[in-house]
């Protein structure tokens, strides 16, 4: 066919990474702020020094760092941005924008897996509370968490390979969630108040109680499943057209949602393990990420998502310290009451959401 | 033309359908003996139900066919990964976009996914491609647009500028023109005629306007319960009245005169039209709305001839000897009803 004559300004399609790096600096900055504030006062080059050279003339100082407020950062990261992919995956999976990691019952799964361990043997618990440092009890309770959600995400795994259409499968794990979340309330109505307390206190969310080896752990699992979700870009924005057009185009459907399913199993049930239930985060961060970046495209999405995700954990961990004081605040309460209206205020403001799915 | 000839997606005693559960098939057509050639356009038609859907998505390979085979090219679809189809054969699908926060030329470019990387960087060959498919639908202007700021008619262009950046032989669409005005529809068909005989694609789709499938059709394929595919040039089914026979049902049928459907109930009265041309095309779909069986010769009780006197329109009608003069088509129809 002919080719008309045209002077169209024709889009760039290499990916823009300057938003990239605007939030890597946020990232960092906010990171050095969370490493700085605190109940003691340390100064910023004593931190630097600590940070990159591990000494300070204050060996106080060095332990308060190195065993406190650098894991808690840390884990800050990784909870935010795991949460935040989960979440990212799951809406475009399911083409759904109230879509997150907790949909497919992988934190109810979780949740029960504690609530087993808490509730069952009050003894245990009175011993072996979940914000004990490495002792043999937080062990359990993470053992606990993944085992839960293992389970919830196994299930969901056999019976994605017999239903194939994700917004059934969607409504199914939201089904399954809800069986969970009523065989804990079930539990709890039979237990003591001392274990039911143990157990709430678990579900406010903690991101102070990894340290050491579970960090490790924590990091590489995140690392996993974050690669995975990386990978799956080109899948990802096949299927913002549905799996229909998807398959069409070429991509394979099934491969594509059995890893989209790891992935965001690995990435939540990991992060609810850890840190317990944080809401709110996997259902908004890549709402918030889509409407400031303007764009659907997973390649820059992704990395923007996760780093967003760290962002808005960050803050909110640094919000739930109370800077000055000694008291801390439950962390999943902080990020709704902070992240709702930050996110209200961006969509009213940009007004670009709206036909998002 | 030598590449209009070549057969690229065909079928041998296909039986289409649904799996049930427990092995049991519900089949909606079967003994389907087609073949789609490069450079033609086919409108595959039918009554709601009758299986245009499912017809299309098992050639798509994206439901498995129940008996036969689909041929694409040589290769036998079911043996095809989607990759190696996507190569072959792209789809316009009914299923509704909503999507945001994408520009109308990267939703274009995702039809480069099969040749794309791991990850889907576009090379130059790819963004040629794009270019070329955007261009051909006359979307430059739109090239930045966020697709969800599209009207219908825009956004089903874009979907198929998508599957035209796919490179393929073949393009099916299931129902491109439904939800459109007619403006929209006449340049969504007569884009798809032209890329079919300027590009060589062989090309097919599904729709419910017969009007504009027997206008523009290279041949139709005409579906229904009993008889499963006919296949022919429109005119040919027109004439030997498979048409009519498809379509009959009791409140209206197809006019084999007029290549549409009579949608009037007959009043079993006749009027003798006679006049000018123009007024008497028009008279003559008052008339028939009416219920009247209309004659242009025979001498019928009530006799109406339309004329154009000094730039307006006259009706004289003559009834049981008594004659009138009218004005409007509407004291027309007045004085007609008055008659009953």
């Amino acid at each position: 066919m002919d080719r008309p004559e045209s002077n169209t300004r024709w889009p760039d399609t290499t990916l823009n990474m300057s938003y990239l790096f605007l939030l890597m600096g946020g990232v960092l900055l906010l990171f050095l702020f969370s490493v700085a504030l605190g109940s003691v006062e340390i100064p910023l080059s004593d931190i630097v020094s600590i940070l990159f050279l591990g000494e300070s003339a204050n060996e106080a100082w060095v332990k308060i760092i190195q065993n406190i407020r650098l894991p808690r950062a840390v884990t800050a990261i990784l909870a935010g941005s795991a949460l935040s992919i989960g979440g990212l995956q799951m809406q475009t999976l399911f083409r759904n924008p109230l879509a997150g990691p907790s949909v497919l019952g992988i934190s109810a799964g979780a949740s029960l897996g504690v609530a087993v361990v808490m509730l069952a043997a009050g003894t245990i618990t009175s011993v072996f509370a979940i914000q004990q440092l490495s002792s043999a009890g937080s062990w359990l309770i993470i053992g606990a968490a993944s085992i839960g959600s293992g389970a919830v995400l196994f299930l969901i795994l056999l019976i994605s390979t017999r239903v194939r259409d994700s917004v059934t499968l969607l409504i199914i794990g939201l089904m399954i969630g809800n069986i969970t979340i009523a065989l804990v309330s079930i539990w709890q109505y039979f237990s003591q108040p001392e274990q039911i307390r143990d157990y709430l206190i678990w579900t406010f969310g903690s991101l102070g109680g990894v340290t050491g080896s579970q960090l490790w752990i924590l990091t590489l699992v995140v690392a996993v499943g974050s690669v995975i979700a990386f990978g799956l870009s080109k899948q990802l924005n096949g299927l913002l057209l549905g799996e229909n057009y998807a398959k069409s185009m070429g991509l394979s459907v099934d491969t594509a949602r059995f890893w989209i399913i790891v992935s965001t199993s690995l990435l939540a049930g990991g992060i609810t393990a850890f840190c317990g239930p944080i809401g709110f985060v996997g259902v908004a961060v890549p709402h918030l990420t889509r409407s400031l970046l303007n764009t659907n495209e997973h390649r820059i999405l992704i990395p923007a998502t996760f780093l967003m995700g760290a962002i808005l954990m960050l803050a909110c961990d640094i919000i739930a310290q109370v800077p000055g004081s000694s008291t801390t605040l439950p962390i999943s309460a902080v990020t709704s009451m902070v992240g709702s209206p930050v996110v209200i205020w961006v969509i009213l403001k940009r007004r670009n959401l709206k036909a998002s799915f | 033309m030598e590449q209009q000839m070549q057969k690229v997606l065909s079928t041998q005693d296909l039986k289409i359908g649904y799996h049930r559960k427990g092995g049991e098939s519900i089949s909606v057509a079967k003994n389907l003996n087609i073949g789609l050639r490069s450079g033609e356009l086919i409108c595959l038609l039918g009554p709601n139900g009758s299986g245009k859907s499912t017809l299309i998505k098992t050639l798509a390979g994206m439901l498995p066919q129940l008996e036969g085979e689909v041929q694409l090219f040589e290769n036998n679809v079911s043996d095809l990964s989607a990759k190696k189809i996507a190569h072959y054969l792209s789809t316009v699908l009914t299923d509704r976009v909503t999507i945001g926060n994408l520009s109308v030329y990267q939703l274009v470019a995702f039809g480069r996914s099969p040749y794309t990387g791991w990850l889907g960087s576009l090379s130059r060959e790819d963004e040629e491609k794009v270019r070329w498919a955007i261009e051909s639908t006359g979307l430059h202007d739109f090239v930045h647009r966020d697709i969800s700021r599209l009207s219908d008619g825009e956004r089903q262009k874009v979907m198929i500028a998508r599957a035209l950046a796919q490179d393929t032989s073949v393009i099916l669409l299931d129902e491109p023109t439904a939800h459109l005005d007619l403006p929209n529809r006449v340049e969504i068909i007569r884009l798809l005629r032209k890329l079919a005989h300027e590009t060589g694609k062989g090309i097919l789709l599904s729709t419910h306007e017969l009007d504009l499938a027997l206008k523009a059709g290279d041949r139709i394929w005409l579906m229904n319960r009993e008889q499963g595919l006919l296949s022919g040039v429109p005119e040919d089914l027109v004439l030997d009245g498979t048409f009519e026979h498809v379509f009959r049902q009791d409140s209206f049928d197809f006019d084999r005169e007029t290549g549409s459907f009579n949608i009037h109930q007959l009043n079993g009265k006749e009027v003798t039209l006679t006049g000018d041309t123009v007024p008497v095309f028009w008279t003559r779909r008052a008339l028939e709305r009416e219920g009247y069986r209309i004659n242009e010769t025979g001498k019928s009780d009530i006799r109406i001839e339309a004329k154009k006197v000094d730039g307006s329109y006259i009706w004289l009608t003559r009834a049981s000897d008594q004659k009138e003069e009218f004005y409007s088509m509407e004291a027309l129809i007045k004085w007609l009803r008055n008659k009953r």
